[in-house]
C-alpha cells in the first residue's frame, strides 16, 4: 500500500481531477493542483486550504519540448515536496460532426490526450525510476477500446494513452514504480453533461474513490471504474469489425 | 531527429541513469557530444544555465563516480574515433568513448596490447584515465595513467588544454584519477604493450588460507605478468585460487601470428564447454542468495583444489574480461543491485586487515558472494589507488532491509582499512564518508587547489564529488 506524501494533479480544475485532488487532500496528501483555468484552481486550492494545495496555471496542450514540465515540476517540488503521486486526469473531447475531418480538433485532442499526457508520464517515469519508488495514475478511457466512427482522434489519443501507460507499467515495475490505467465509463462530469443515453453514471466523488483504492494498493494495474464496465468493454472489444461498423455505438 | 526536425536543446535526452552495480539511480539530462568543440559548448550552456555537469563514458564505475549531481549528464559515449594510431611505434590516440573492446580490437592484429585493462572491456577510455583504473598487473605495470603520454582536456571554462605526463607533471598527477572534476577529457595518447601471442600461459592454484593465497599471489608476482586471487568469503579460512599469467615469448606460441587474430580471441560462446554463455545468469538466479552463494563458492573452491596447480593456455580477452564472460551477471543482484567495497592495505598489514574484513562480514551476516584479491604498487597520482600492499574487492548484494546495516558494515571496515594506512578507490565507491575519504588521501588539499584553478565555479561535479565533498569551496 502506497503512502504518498506529495502528488500533483493534471487537469484538477473539474471532474474526476478535481475530485481526486480533494480526496487526496483530505487524506493529508499535499497536492498541486494544475489546469488551464487558474481561477478555479486557485479558488480549489483556497476550498482544500492551508498548505496543502497549491495551483498553478498550465495548458497542458503547451508542453512543448517538455523542459516547461520538467521547470515546473521542479518549482512544484520546491513548494510541496518530492512528488511521489502524478495523476494525469486532463482530457479533451472535442465534438465532431459525423462527415468531419477538422485537423485542428483532432490535434487539440491528441495534444492534451496523449502528447500532454506522455509529456507529464514520462517526466513522473525518469524521477519514479531514479526514486525507485511512485506511483502514475492516468485517467485514459474505454473510448480507447475501439475505433468508433464518432470520435476517431478522441478513440485514438486515449488508445495511445492506454498503451503508454502499459508499457510504462511494464518498464517500471522493476524499479518499484506503480502504473496505474483507469478506465471509467459515465462518470457525471462537465465532459458529459448533455450527453444522451448515458447508463450507470457515478458521481467524480465516488470515481475519485474508486481510482484512489486501486491506486492506494501499489499494485500496478488496469481498471475500469467502476468495475462492471469491464464486462461492457469486453463484449465492445469482441465485435468483429465488420458487425461494429455497423452498429450505432 | 529526423530531418528538417529543429535542432535540440542541449541535454535534451532524459534518462533514469544508474551506477553499474545499480544500486543507486539518479535522474538525468543528457548530451552526447560528437567532438571536442561540442563539450565547450556543452559546459558553456551548463554555465549559463547556471548548473553543473556530470562526465559519463560508459557507466561502468561501480557507484556514484558518474551519476550527476545536478541533472546534467555529459555523456562522451559519441565520441569514439581513434584519431592516431603508430602501428612501429606502439603509440595510440583516441577520443574519450572509445572503449577498451574497440581499443584492444583496433591494435591487437599489429600486435600491440593494452598495457592496463580493468576486468571488463566495456568502459571507456575516458573513464578508465579519469579514475585511473588498474588490473591484474598493477604491481608491476602500474595503474593505466602510467602509460598515458598525454591527455586534451576541455576545462570547465570552455578552453582546451593538452596535459603531458613530461611537461605537466603535477597537472597530469591531478588529472588523471581525478574523477572527471577537472576537465573533461577528449582525447587520451597511450603507449601499447608488444606483444608475439594473443595467448597467455595461465597458472591456477587452490589454497586452503587467506595466508596462503596472499603468500602464494606474492611469490608469483615475481615470475608472471598477472596475478589475481579469488576468495571464499563464506569459509572462515579465506581459502582461494590464484590465477597467474605471462605473456608468451617468440616462438612459445606455435600459432605465431594466428593468436593475433580477432577471431582468436572471441569469448568462448559456452562456459564449461556446457552452458551457453547468456543462459548463465538465468542458471544462476536459483543460487542467488546466501546459502546458494555459500554453495557455488565452496563448489569453486572444490573443483579448483581437486585439479590441484594447472596450467593453461587462454586468450587474452578471456583471461583479462572476466566479467564480460556472463552477459547479464548483475541480475543476479535485481532488484537492490550491488556495491562492491574495494581496499587497498599495505602488505605487511594486508593478510590480517583482509581477513578480518571477512570476519566483519561474516559477524554482521552480509557475506560477500565475491571476492578478488589483487597485488599493487604505490604511484605519484593524488587521488590514487596504488599502495604498495594488497587489495581485496567485496561484492554485496543490496536489498531494501539489509542497506543500512550494509553501508554501516562498509563504514566500519572503513575504519579497519584506514587505522592500517590503507586506500579506496572512486571507481568502486559508493559508501565512504567525506571524513574517511579526506584521510585516505592527503593529496586531496593539492587536487582542491588544481579544483579552485581549473573550475573555481565547481562546474564539474557528480553524486561521488558531491557525497566525498570534492567541490572548489568544499573542506
Amino acid at each position: 500500500m502506497d503512502n504518498w506524501t506529495s502528488a500533483i494533479v493534471v487537469g484538477a480544475s473539474s471532474g474526476i481531477g478535481e475530485a481526486v485532488a480533494r480526496r487526496l487532500a483530505a487524506a493529508d496528501v499535499r497536492v498541486a493542483l494544475l489546469a488551464r483555468r487558474g481561477d478555479e484552481i486557485e479558488r480549489i486550492a483556497r476550498e482544500i486550504g492551508g498548505e496543502r494545495a497549491v495551483a498553478r496555471v498550465h495548458d497542458v496542450r503547451d508542453v512543448g519540448d517538455g523542459a516547461g514540465v520538467a521547470d515546473l515540476w521542479d518549482d512544484i517540488e520546491a513548494a510541496i515536496g518530492t512528488v511521489d503521486l502524478l495523476v494525469f486526469a486532463a482530457g479533451a473531447m472535442i465534438p465532431v460532426g459525423e462527415h468531419e475531418y477538422t485537423f485542428a480538433k483532432d490535434r487539440a485532442m491528441l495534444e492534451v490526450n496523449l502528447l500532454g499526457a506522455a509529456a507529464w508520464c514520462d517526466q513522473a517515469a525518469v524521477r519514479m525510476e531514479a526514486a525507485r519508488r511512485g506511483t502514475i495514475v492516468g485517467i485514459s478511457s474505454i473510448a480507447g477500446d475501439r475505433g468508433r466512427r464518432g470520435a476517431p482522434a478522441y478513440a485514438a489519443s486515449k488508445a495511445g494513452f492506454t498503451t503508454l501507460l502499459e508499457a510504462l507499467r511494464n518498464r517500471l515495475a522493476r524499479a518499484g514504480v506503480n502504473v496505474v490505467t483507469i478506465r471509467p465509463g459515465f462518470v457525471d462530469t462537465a465532459m458529459t453533461r448533455g450527453m444522451k443515453g448515458l447508463f450507470w453514471l457515478i458521481s467524480a466523488d465516488r470515481a475519485a474513490a474508486i481510482i484512489l483504492r486501486h491506486a492506494r494498493t501499489g499494485r500496478s494495474r488496469d481498471r475500469h471504474v467502476p468495475a462492471r464496465w469491464w464486462l461492457v468493454s469486453a463484449v465492445i472489444r469482441s465485435i468483429p469489425s465488420w458487425i461494429f461498423r455497423k452498429l450505432s455505438i | 531527429m529526423t530531418p528538417g526536425s529543429p535542432p535540440a536543446a542541449p541535454f535534451h535526452e532524459w534518462h533514469a541513469l544508474a551506477g553499474w552495480g545499480r544500486a543507486v539511480w539518479a535522474t538525468a539530462r543528457v548530451a552526447r557530444p560528437r567532438a571536442a568543440d561540442d563539450v565547450a559548448a556543452l559546459l558553456a550552456y551548463a554555465a549559463e544555465q547556471r548548473r553543473r555537469v556530470t562526465v559519463r563514458g560508459a557507466g561502468r564505475s561501480y557507484g556514484d563516480a558518474a551519476l550527476p549531481a545536478d541533472l546534467l549528464v555529459l555523456d562522451t559515449g559519441r565520441m569514439r574515433r581513434v584519431l592516431a594510431f603508430d602501428r612501429d611505434e606502439g603509440r595510440i590516440t583516441v577520443e574519450p568513448g572509445v572503449t577498451v573492446e574497440q581499443l584492444w580490437r583496433t591494435v591487437l592484429p599489429a600486435g600491440w596490447w593494452p598495457p592496463v585493462v580493468p576486468g571488463t572491456m566495456r568502459p571507456t577510455l575516458g573513464g578508465c584515465v579519469a579514475l585511473n583504473v588498474h588490473g591484474k598487473n598493477q604491481y608491476c605495470a602500474g595503474s593505466i595513467g602510467e602509460h598515458v603520454e598525454e591527455i586534451e582536456i576541455v576545462s570547465a571554462r570552455g578552453t582546451r588544454r593538452v596535459v603531458s605526463a613530461v611537461r605537466d607533471v603535477d597537472l597530469f598527477h591531478a588529472v588523471v584519477g581525478g574523477a572527471g572534476l577537472l576537465g573533461v577529457i577528449v582525447s587520451v595518447t597511450l603507449r601499447l604493450l608488444r606483444i608475439t601471442s594473443g595467448l597467455l600461459d595461465v597458472c591456477a592454484a587452490a589454497h586452503g588460507s587467506l595466508d596462503e593465497v596472499a603468500q602464494d599471489l606474492d611469490r608469483r608476482c615475481g615470475g608472471s605478468d598477472y596475478v589475481v586471487a579469488w576468495i571464499d568469503g563464506f569459509s572462515r579460512s579465506g581459502r582461494g585460487v590464484v590465477h597467474s599469467a605471462r605473456h608468451l615469448r617468440e616462438g612459445e606460441d606455435a600459432s605465431g601470428a594466428d593468436s593475433l587474430r580477432l577471431d582468436a580471441q572471441e569469448l568462448p560462446q559456452r562456459l564449461l564447454g556446457v552452458v551457453p554463455r547468456d543462459r548463465v545468469a538465468l542458471l544462476m538466479k536459483p543460487f542467488a542468495h546466501g546459502p546458494g552463494m555459500r554453495f557455488v563458492n565452496a563448489a569453486k573452491y572444490r573443483v579448483a583444489a581437486l585439479r590441484g596447480e594447472h596450467r593453461f593456455r587462454q586468450s587474452l580477452a578471456a583471461f583479462h574480461f572476466l566479467l564480460d564472460h556472463v552477459p547479464g551477471w548483475r541480475s543476479i543482484y535485481d532488484p537492490g543491485g550491488l556495491i562492491q567495497h574495494q581496499s587497498f592495505v599495505p602488505a605487511a598489514a594486508a593478510a590480517e586487515v583482509h581477513g578480518e574484513l571477512l570476519a566483519m562480514c561474516r559477524a554482521a551476516g552480509i557475506v560477500s558472494w565475491l571476492a578478488v584479491c589483487k597485488r599493487h604498487r604505490p604511484d605519484a597520482f593524488l587521488l590514487s589507488h596504488g599502495i604498495d600492499g594488497f587489495s581485496l574487492a567485496l561484492d554485496f548484494r543490496v536489498t531494501d532491509a539489509n542497506r543500512e546495516r550494509l553501508w554501516r558494515l562498509c563504514g566500519e571496515m572503513d575504519r579497519v582499512v584506514l587505522g592500517a594506512g590503507g586506500h579506496f578507490y572512486l571507481a568502486k565507491d559508493l559508501t565512504a564518508s567525506p571524513e574517511t575519504f579526506r584521510a585516505a588521501y592527503p593529496g586531496i588539499a593539492r587536487f582542491r587547489e588544481w579544483k579552485r584553478e581549473l573550475d573555481p565555479g565547481g562546474v564539474l561535479t557528480s553524486a561521488l564529488a558531491e557525497r566525498l565533498r570534492l567541490g572548489p569551496a568544499q573542506e
